[in-house]
C-alpha cells in the first residue's frame, strides 16, 4: 500500500491515514465501502468519472459487434450443443432422442472423421506457415515508405479483398489452363496427393497481403536505435534480423499465427468449390456440412462441429500463450 | 459526441437485425411440427381474388435457359391471373440446393413450389412438407408410364408434377469423325478403336468432367440400371441400403466399372479429374476432344455455346460387343413438388396444372429438353425428336422402375467411390486404396457400411 505524501493525496486515494493499518482492516466492510485501494490483492481502483465515461463509450462502440456475434454465432452455437447428444436426422424433422455421448464416441473412433481432421490440420499448418513466410518476406521488402512501396502494398493486399469462392474458381482455371498447358501436368486440384498443396497456394495467395500489413506495422514500430546499436556492435544484417527484428515483432507473429490457425481450421468454401468429391477435400467443416445437410445426420454433424470448435479453441490458446511468453517488453 | 455516435451505431445495428428478422420470420417462429404425410390432394380451386398472391419457387435450374423457360410460363400464368406473382430462388443442386431447402423449411420460410424428385426428399415427405398428388386429374391425364410415375412417387403415392426427362450418351464431333473416317460405333470394341484413332490423330478421345459427381454416376448407368432392371433386380438399391445385400452380390457394378474403365483407357486429358461440366463443354466445343459423355440436360447449353459451324451428333454408348442397340436410360429431370404448408399452396397447384396442361411445348422450346409427355412443337429439334422416338418405342429403362432410389447420402457415397476409380484410371494414382475394379467395389461397400452405421446411431 502506498503512503500518501500529502493530505490531498490521502483524500484522493481514500486511504487510511496510517500506513500501518492492519491486514484485516483492509478487508473490513467499512474499508471496502470507502473504496480503499488494496495493493495486497490488486483490487481495481475506483475509476474517475472521465475514465468511466471513456469505458462506457468504448463498450457502446463494441456493443453492436457483441450483439451481432452473440446473435449469429454464440447463441446458435450454445443452442446447438444439446442436439449433439441426440440422434437427430433431418433438420426438418422434430424426431430426436437423447443418445448421450454416442455421437462423440462414434466420431472419435471413425476413420473418415479422423481423416478429415488430418487433412484439415495438414492444410492449416502449411497455409499458416506459407502465408506468414510470404507476408513477412514481402513486409521486409516493402516496409519503407516510397511511392513504389505504397502501390505495391495496395496491389499485394488486393487478393484479400476477393472472396475465397471467387478466388478459388479463378485458381482452378489457372491450374488447369495455365499450369496444365505450360507444364503438361495434371492440375494439382485433380491429382491425389497434391490437392491440399493446390489449396495452400490459393490460401497463401489470398492472405499473404493481410499478414504483410500486420508485419509492416510491427516492423515500423521497432525502434531504429536498436539497429544502430547493433550495427555499432558489429552485427550483420542476418544477426540483426534474428536478434533485433524477430524478438520485437513477436506480437505480430502472435496475431497472424493465431488468426490463420483459426481460419485454416474452419476452412469450408475452398474445398467445397475446388475439391468437392475428392478425399482431400473432406475438411472437417465440409464433414460437418455433409453430415447435417447431405446425409441428414444433424445430431452427428453438430457433435462434429463441437469437436472442431474445442480443437480450435485449445490450439489457439496454446499457440497464443506460447507466443505471448516470447514477447519482448519495449 | 463519441458517446452519441456510439449510441446511434448501436441503435442502427439493433434495428437492422430486428428488421431483417421480422421480414423473413413467419407468424410462428417455432420449428414446424412433424406431421404424418399430407393426405392426398383434393385441392380446392383457389378463390378468385384481387388480393396479391406470391408463389415462392425454390429450384436448381441454374442453367439460364431452363430458368428463363420457367419464368416465361410464370409470366403466362400472371397474364391470366394478374394478382399472382412469382419469387424464384435458384441454387446449384450439386452443392447447396438441398441445404437451402431444408433451412428454409426448418426456419418456417415455406416455398410453395420445390423442385426435385421425391425419392431424394423423403424426410420432407415424412414431415408433411410435400403434397400428396395421387389421383391429380392433370397428372393422370398425361398418360405416363409406370416407370415415369415411379420417379415422382414415394411408397406408391405421387408427390411431384413431372415435366421432362433426361438421358445420357455420347455427343460427338461430326467434323472430326468425318475427317478421320469414323462411324458411330455399335460395339464396345468399335468405340475403343475410335478412341485410339482419335488419340493417334492428336485429338483427346473424351472431354471428361470427373470433378463433378454426376459425371461418374452417369458413366455407370447404361450397365447398372439396364442390366439390373432387365434381370428383375428392381429392389437392388433398397436391398443395398438395408444391408440385406452387398455391392459384390450384384455383378452389374463390376461390369459397369470394367466397361467404363475401358472407355477411359490410357488417353485421359490432364484436366479429366479437375474439370467441371462447363470446362468439359469448352474442351468439346473448341474441337480439342472428339467426344463428350454427357446428359441431355446439357443439350441446350451446347446449342447456345457452339459456333455456327460446329457440327455434332449423339449416340447411346455401346457397353458390350453384342451389337444390340443400346437401351436408353430414362429419369425424370425437372419435377416440382408442392408444399401444403405454404401460404399459397392451392395457387401453386393451379400453376403447375396450367404448366403441364398448356405449356409443355413452351417449356421444351425454351429449354430444349424432351417433355415427359412427348409433346413437340414446330420448333422441336431433330435431336429431341430422336430421343422422344426412342423412348416411345420402348427401348428404354427408367429409374422409376426401381422400388426406391438411392438416398442422397448413399448417392454421395456411391459417387465418392466412383470418383476414386476415375482418379486412378485417369492419373494412375490410387486414392483410398482404389486401384482396380475389385478395390473400388470394396471401397463402395465400406462407404455404404459407414452410412448404415450412422443411420443406426
Amino acid at each position: 500500500m502506498t503512503t500518501p505524501t500529502s493530505a490531498k493525496e490521502s483524500k484522493m486515494c481514500n486511504q487510511p491515514s496510517s500506513a500501518s493499518a492492519g491486514f484485516m482492516e483492509d478487508f473490513s466492510p467499512a474499508a471496502i465501502k470507502r473504496g480503499v485501494y488494496m495493493d495486497k490483492i490488486n483490487m481495481p481502483k475506483r475509476l474517475s468519472s472521465s475514465a468511466a465515461r471513456n469505458h462506457i463509450g468504448n463498450m457502446l462502440f463494441l456493443l453492436p459487434t457483441i450483439i451481432l456475434f452473440s446473435a449469429v454465432v454464440l447463441i446458435p452455437f450454445i443452442q446447438g450443443i444439446p442436439y449433439s447428444f441426440t440422434n437427430w436426422k433431418s433438420i426438418v424433422s422434430e424426431k430426436r432422442e437423447f443418445i448421450g455421448l454416442k455421437n462423440y464416441v462414434y466420431l472419435l473412433k471413425n476413420k473418415y472423421f479422423q481423416e478429415s481432421l488430418v487433412v484439415t490440420m495438414k492444410f492449416t499448418i502449411l497455409y499458416m506457415l506459407s502465408s506468414n513466410f510470404m507476408g513477412l518476406l514481402l513486409a521486409l521488402l516493402i516496409q519503407r515508405s516510397s511511392w513504389f512501396n505504397n502501390i505495391a502494398r495496395t496491389v499485394l493486399f488486393l487478393p484479400f479483398t476477393v472472396s475465397v469462392t471467387a478466388g478459388s474458381i479463378v485458381w482452378s482455371y489457372v491450374f488447369t489452363d495455365v499450369y496444365g498447358t505450360l507444364t503438361g501436368l495434371v492440375s494439382p486440384l485433380g491429382m491425389p496427393g497434391q490437392i491440399v498443396y493446390g489449396m495452400v497456394i490459393i490460401g497463401a495467395w489470398r492472405d499473404m497481403g493481410y499478414t504483410m500489413l500486420i508485419y509492416i506495422a510491427a516492423l515500423q514500430a521497432v525502434p531504429r536505435d536498436y539497429y544502430e546499436a547493433a550495427t555499432m556492435d558489429g552485427a550483420g544484417k542476418w544477426r540483426q534480423f534474428f536478434n533485433v527484428t524477430v524478438p520485437n515483432i513477436v506480437p505480430a507473429f502472435t496475431t497472424n499465427i493465431t488468426l490463420l490457425l483459426a481460419w485454416g481450421l474452419r476452412t469450408f468454401d475452398m474445398p467445397m468449390v475446388v475439391a468437392r468429391n475428392a478425399k482431400e477435400g473432406q475438411f472437417t467443416a465440409v464433414y460437418v456440412y455433409d453430415s447435417i445437410f447431405s446425409n441428414n445426420k444433424a445430431g452427428l454433424g453438430q457433435a462434429a462441429a463441437i469437436i472442431l470448435t474445442i480443437i480450435l479453441v485449445v490450439l489457439t490458446q496454446v499457440v497464443t500463450r506460447t507466443l505471448r511468453r516470447m514477447e519482448v517488453e519495449q | 459526441m463519441k458517446k452519441l455516435l456510439a449510441l446511434l451505431l448501436t441503435i442502427v445495428m439493433v434495428m437492422s437485425m430486428v428488421a431483417c428478422g421480422s421480414t423473413s420470420a413467419p407468424a410462428t417462429t417455432t420449428a414446424p411440427k412433424a406431421d404424418s404425410p399430407a393426405p392426398a390432394a383434393t385441392v380446392a380451386e383457389p378463390a378468385q381474388t384481387d388480393e396479391p398472391v406470391t408463389i415462392h419457387c425454390l429450384h436448381y435450374m441454374v442453367e439460364g435457359d431452363k430458368s428463363a423457360g420457367f419464368e416465361k410460363i410464370q409470366a403466362a400464368f400472371t397474364e391470366l391471373y394478374p394478382n399472382v406473382t412469382f419469387e424464384n430462388s435458384a441454387y446449384s443442386q450439386g452443392t447447396d440446393y438441398f441445404a437451402q431447402l431444408q433451412t428454409a423449411i426448418a426456419s418456417g420460410d415455406m416455398p410453395e413450389i420445390m423442385m426435385g424428385n421425391p425419392g431424394l426428399y423423403t424426410d420432407l415427405i415424412d414431415g408433411g412438407y410435400v403434397m400428396d398428388l395421387t389421383g391429380n386429374a392433370v397428372i393422370e391425364g398425361l398418360g405416363l408410364t409406370q416407370a415415369d410415375m415411379g420417379d415422382v412417387s414415394y411408397q406408391g403415392k405421387w408427390y411431384a408434377f413431372p415435366v421432362d426427362f433426361k438421358t445420357w450418351g455420347v455427343f460427338y464431333n461430326k467434323t472430326i469423325f468425318s475427317e478421320l473416317g469414323l462411324d458411330i460405333p455399335s460395339t464396345q470394341t468399335e468405340l475403343l478403336d475410335i478412341c485410339a484413332k482419335l488419340k493417334a490423330a492428336g485429338y483427346a478421345p473424351w472431354a471428361q468432367w470427373y470433378s463433378d459427381g454426376a459425371s461418374v454416376d452417369i458413366e455407370m448407368r447404361p450397365v447398372v440400371w439396364t442390366e439390373a432392371i432387365q434381370n428383375g433386380d428392381n429392389d437392388m438399391f433398397e436391398k443395398l441400403m438395408s444391408g440385406e445385400k452387398k455391392v459384390a452380390d450384384y455383378p452389374y457394378f463390376a461390369k459397369g466399372l470394367e466397361a467404363w474403365g475401358a472407355r477411359m483407357g490410357n488417353w485421359a486429358r490432364n484436366d479429366a479429374t479437375s474439370n467441371k461440366q462447363s470446362d468439359a463443354n469448352e474442351v468439346f466445343l473448341s474441337g480439342q476432344a472428339g467426344m463428350l459423355y454427357q446428359g441431355t440436360w446439357d443439350y441446350g447449353t451446347i446449342e447456345s455455346l457452339k459456333s455456327p459451324d460446329f457440327d455434332y451428333g449423339f449416340f447411346f454408348v455401346p457397353t458390350d460387343d453384342s451389337g444390340a442397340e443400346p437401351v436408353m436410360n430414362v429419369q425424370v429431370d425437372q419435377a416440382f413438388m408442392v408444399n401444403p404448408k405454404a401460404e399459397n399452396a392451392d395457387w401453386a397447384v393451379k400453376f403447375m396444372e396450367f404448366f403441364l396442361s398448356e405449356h409443355m411445348g413452351t417449356w421444351s422450346d425454351n429449354t430444349m429438353q424432351p417433355c415427359i409427355t412427348g409433346a413437340t412443337t414446330e420448333n422441336t429439334t431433330d435431336f429431341l425428336k430422336t430421343i422422344l422416338g426412342v423412348k416411345a418405342a420402348g427401348n428404354a429403362v427408367g429409374y422409376g422402375e426401381f422400388t426406391v432410389p438411392f438416398t442422397s447420402a448413399y448417392t454421395a457415397a456411391y459417387r465418392k467411390a466412383l470418383t476414386a476409380y476415375a482418379t486412378y484410371c485417369c492419373t494412375g494414382t490410387a486414392t483410398d486404396g482404389v486401384n482396380s475394379v475389385e478395390s473400388c467395389i470394396e471401397y463402395m461397400q465400406e462407404l455404404f457400411d459407414e452410412e448404415f452405421a450412422q443411420a443406426n446411431l
